[in-house]
């Protein structure tokens, strides 16, 4: 019986890997949202947007929400083969800790260059302990191409292995080379962003609004997993190598803790390992707390799909943004943060995008939406050759105003410049005359 | 002294706390201090829907507000016996704490005056009476669940069967108060150092803590994952600053820490503190001790007084029964004069405690009767989505009396702009121009601001100096406290 349901185990994880990746885009679905969210998302969907990771989605026939679903599956199942190579008996629990972890949800429900990274790193590394080294280098490299802070993860990973393991070290400095070739030709580059304390720990943790985070139970397990670990720290060399490594790259780079996804769930694992392998005196409690960490771990999960869920764009601004596209060409001023929204959804060019513009564009573009003085806002839209502003119910609650005729909103009584051309639903889309 | 005798004077440490309590509340007329209003506005969410009011359309204009609902259960269950049900709940659980000490303390010593003197010194803690008088704040249940958990946990490695007494006061703590966080810090770290000397750890106690920490994080998280999800930590670390800052729970002096406490009990708790560390150190319940005081005192340093200076005060009481029987060892060996210097030890530690006790009730500010009559008449007489200005302090009592919206109550959890609505209630006191009065009310969409001379004299005004203009402004009732009404908007 149990050698049956042992057996079962895989087949369960893939269909509940299943479920909860579908989740997001089938509750999206359900109540009339499009599939898609975020501006990350509609970033890698814009023309203007030429990485590897973008030109996979534009391949012909691709459908991109698809892809990036398979994507998740192929990680998973990736994760659970190689945690049974490396460390057996733990690969169950780490692949349902990584599964549920809000960041692995975000990741693969959104089109984010991380996912297709993830999915090569962990085959890539899969194949590496497998001993299929053409393989494995097919995927790390492809890995590589995804995103530089992968490719510089992976090298660690490789070069402190070889390290200790004290073995020739011509793959790692090939690996180097072809990572270096294809940083160069996909002309990527390292800005340094020195994040504060609270911003790496605000990323880090999902219920502290990190969205690629982690739960803060399987968070808090992992650091009980971590220090109990700790007779075999020489065995995990290259994992506290690759954690200090990610960290400052947190730090320093801003890099994403979804970089931590090989880890923090398998810690995670163990400390469940060691919970279920206590012999309790109090055998009662150990099924309580047992139950109360698959409630806190499916909470988070569930509280990661509602956050999800209520995303932007809705089908309100689908619509307005459908209105947007009809009308003649002219660049756009919304709030940065719609940037990629318009760029993909009305297929015209955007004042300010909060992804891409500097930090400049951005301060004057918030100047101009605080400011009362049509004369300075007149200049800037003649500046920036702005034919259209966009405006939201949720730019006027707090996103860019919190009053009813606050800075640019007071101007838009004069008729002389703002003409109304589209308003359903708090959605409105103004056309600026003779800038 | 007997067991039987040291009983028969526990109830008298209790009842005397009960009636001392009893007295106090009921000589108030039925009013407590401002922030109770909140625990009353919690209680009629629970006697009308039964469940206690999360998303506030009256705090900060309106907000959802995250909260443990435990305490607010209860005072609505005791609110059910008419009509003093809340008085005497309000005067009996805190004064319960007598028999908590007792109990506590018994893990401590098994010397029955000893124990007397813990309770006596942990009932008559003048910060814990002073802040547990005329309120109704889960402050009263927090300490007790607080230490009668932590006692029980202590006598949990010698008696299995406490544990599903454990277990009901432990979840009731988890969900009266996020006390709990430090408890089960207290417990990580008296485990740390049980395995610092070498102790054996008792398996019992260990796996309670375990599930203890993740249920309380699970409450916790339920309780507050969407303030924190939407504020961040950044936010939440910014919002409590600014929370204790306004409410001027930080930097607290050395004076008022010694006069809150009292100052032998503190010197005693303090020297019990390093009998305990000295003498001690092998025996859990010293090391559980130290362990909760560093918590506590940690917790202080940091800036959070009030709250954590009344738990302190329960550690040093029970600390000082190291000190005592140290004095009273000592006192032993002068045979002639044995039986004086007892008296005289005893009598200088429980008079001036009680004096300073009792010293200090009667000072908390309660709500003014004209204040509560101004609020029902806007209830009576003003449209239901009027917002009233009044210093942060009445804000509880705007929502609960007049059921209207105020611009700032001491609810400060996921109130973004807290700091600019403070400064805006401030200009909008003491401002003299028209002009920027009426953008503030405009702003917070006030209709009616309150003014009598408590607020007049908190803000160092003779009056409101723009309030002459009639046309804007019209005196609506006066009685003690005067309201306006706000008529004009800025074009």
């Amino acid at each position: 019986m149990q050698i049956k349901i042992k057996s079962l185990e895989p087949a369960a994880l893939f269909l509940s890997a299943l479920v909860l990746l579908f989740a997001i885009p089938f509750s999206r679905g359900l109540i009339g949202k499009p599939f898609l969210y975020g501006q990350q998302t509609y970033h890698s969907l814009a023309s203007g947007s030429q990485s590897f990771y973008s030109s996979l989605l534009k391949l012909p026939g691709n459908n991109p929400l698809m892809f990036q679903l398979c994507l998740g599956l192929g990680f998973l199942v990736g994760l659970y083969l190689l945690i049974r190579v490396l460390s057996a008996g733990l690969e169950s629990y780490a692949v349902l800790f990584a599964m549920f972890s809000p960041g692995t949800l975000h990741v693969f429900s959104n089109l984010l260059a991380d996912g297709l990274a993830l999915f090569c790193l962990v085959w890539g590394i899969f194949f590496f302990f497998k001993q299929r080294p053409f393989i494995s280098t097919l995927f790390l490299l492809m890995g590589f191409a995804a995103s530089p802070w992968y490719m510089l993860g992976g090298l660690v990973l490789i070069w402190v292995y070889f390290i200790i393991k004290q073995r020739s070290l011509q793959f790692p400095v090939f690996m180097s080379l072809a990572a270096l070739v294809i940083f160069l030709l996909l002309d990527f580059r390292i800005e340094i962003s020195q994040l504060a304390t609270t911003q790496v720990i605000t990323n880090l943790v999902f219920e502290l609004g990190g969205p690629s985070g982690f739960s803060l139970i399987t968070l808090l397990l992992a650091v009980i997993g971590f220090f109990a670990t700790y007779k075999a720290f020489k065995e995990l060399a290259t994992v506290y190598v690759y954690s200090a490594l990610a960290f400052i790259g947190m730090y320093l780079f801003g890099t994403s803790p979804l970089v931590f996804l090989f880890i923090i769930p398998v810690l995670a694992a163990y400390t469940i390992q060691l919970l279920l392998k206590r012999k309790w005196v109090l055998q009662s409690l150990k099924y309580i707390t047992l139950l109360l960490i698959v409630l806190g771990v499916v909470l988070s999960a569930s509280f990661s799909i509602v956050w999800a869920v209520s995303q932007s764009p809705d089908k309100e601004m689908e619509l307005a943004l459908a209105e947007l596209a009809k009308l003649p060409v002219g660049n756009v001023l919304s709030s940065p943060a719609y940037g990629a929204f318009i760029s993909y959804g009305a297929q015209k060019p955007i004042v300010a995008d909060s992804l891409v513009s500097d930090a400049i564009l951005l301060n004057e573009t918030e100047t101009i939406f605080a400011s009362r003085d049509l004369k300075k806002a007149r200049v800037f839209f003649l500046a920036h050759n702005v034919s259209y502003l966009f405006i939201s119910p949720e730019m006027r609650s707090g996103l860019v105003w919190n009053e009813p005729e606050e800075g640019l909103l007071f101007l838009l009584r004069n008729n002389q410049t703002f003409a109304k051309e589209y308003t359903y639903k708090g959605f409105e889309i103004w056309k600026i005359k003779n800038p | 002294m007997q067991t039987k005798t040291a009983l028969v004077l526990l109830w008298c440490v209790f009842l005397l706390s009960f009636g001392i309590r009893l007295y106090y509340n009921f000589s108030a007329g039925g009013y407590f201090e401002p922030q109770a209003y909140y625990s009353l506005r919690q209680v009629e969410s629970v006697k009308r829907n039964f469940v206690t009011l999360y998303d506030d359309p009256l705090s900060f204009g309106g907000k959802f507000m995250p909260h443990l609902p435990g305490f607010y259960y209860l005072l609505a269950g005791a609110d059910m016996l008419q009509p003093y049900g809340l008085i005497i709940f309000a005067s009996i659980v805190p004064a319960l704490i007598a028999f908590v000490a007792y109990f506590f303390a018994g893990e401590i010593t098994s010397n029955p005056g000893l124990r007397l003197l813990a309770a006596f010194l942990a009932t008559y803690n003048p910060d814990f009476l002073q802040l547990t008088t005329n309120t109704l704040s889960p402050l009263m249940l927090t300490l007790l669940l607080f230490f009668f958990t932590a006692g029980l946990f202590l006598r949990l490695e010698r008696n299995k069967q406490l544990l599903p007494y454990l277990l009901i006061s432990s979840l009731l703590l988890a969900l009266t108060s996020l006390y709990s966080i430090v408890l089960v810090a207290g417990l990580w770290l008296y485990f740390g150092l049980i395995k610092l000397q070498g102790l054996k750890l008792q398996a019992r106690s260990l796996e309670f803590t375990i599930f203890y920490s993740i249920f309380t994080f699970i409450v916790g998280y339920l309780s507050f994952v969407k303030a924190s999800m939407s504020l961040g930590i950044a936010g939440l670390l910014v919002q409590a600053k600014r929370g204790l800052f306004t409410l001027n729970m930080v930097h607290i002096s050395w004076v008022s820490f010694f006069s809150g406490l009292g100052i032998l009990a503190v010197l005693f708790g303090i020297y019990g503190l390093y009998l305990a560390v000295q003498q001690d150190t092998k025996k859990r319940q010293a090391n559980f001790l130290i362990a909760l005081g560093l918590i506590l005192l940690g917790l202080i340093v940091a800036g959070f007084a009030g709250m954590p200076i009344a738990f302190f005060g329960f550690v040093l009481a029970m600390a000082s029964v190291y000190s005592v029987a140290a004095v009273l060892m000592y006192i032993q060996r002068l045979k002639s004069v044995r039986a004086l210097l007892t008296s005289a030890l005893i009598i200088l530690i429980v008079i001036p405690l009680f004096a300073s006790a009792i010293n200090g009730l009667g000072r908390t500010e309660l709500a003014r009767a004209d204040m509560v009559e101004a609020l029902s008449f806007i209830r009576e007489n003003s449209p239901q989505d009027s917002v009233v200005m009044a210093p942060l302090k009445y804000g509880h009592m705007i929502s609960y009396f007049a059921n209207r919206s105020n611009v700032a109550d001491s609810n400060f959890l996921n109130s973004g702009d807290l700091e600019v609505r403070l400064n805006a209630i401030h200009s909008a006191y003491t401002t003299v121009y028209e002009t920027e009065a009426l953008s503030i009310f405009e702003k917070y969409g006030v209709k009616y601001i309150l003014v009598n001379p408590e607020i007049l004299s908190e803000f160092q005004i003779p009056s409101l100096r723009y309030v002459g203009d009639a046309k804007c402004f019209k005196k609506v009732y006066d009685s003690g406290t005067a309201i306006y009404e706000v008529l004009c908007r800025l074009k």
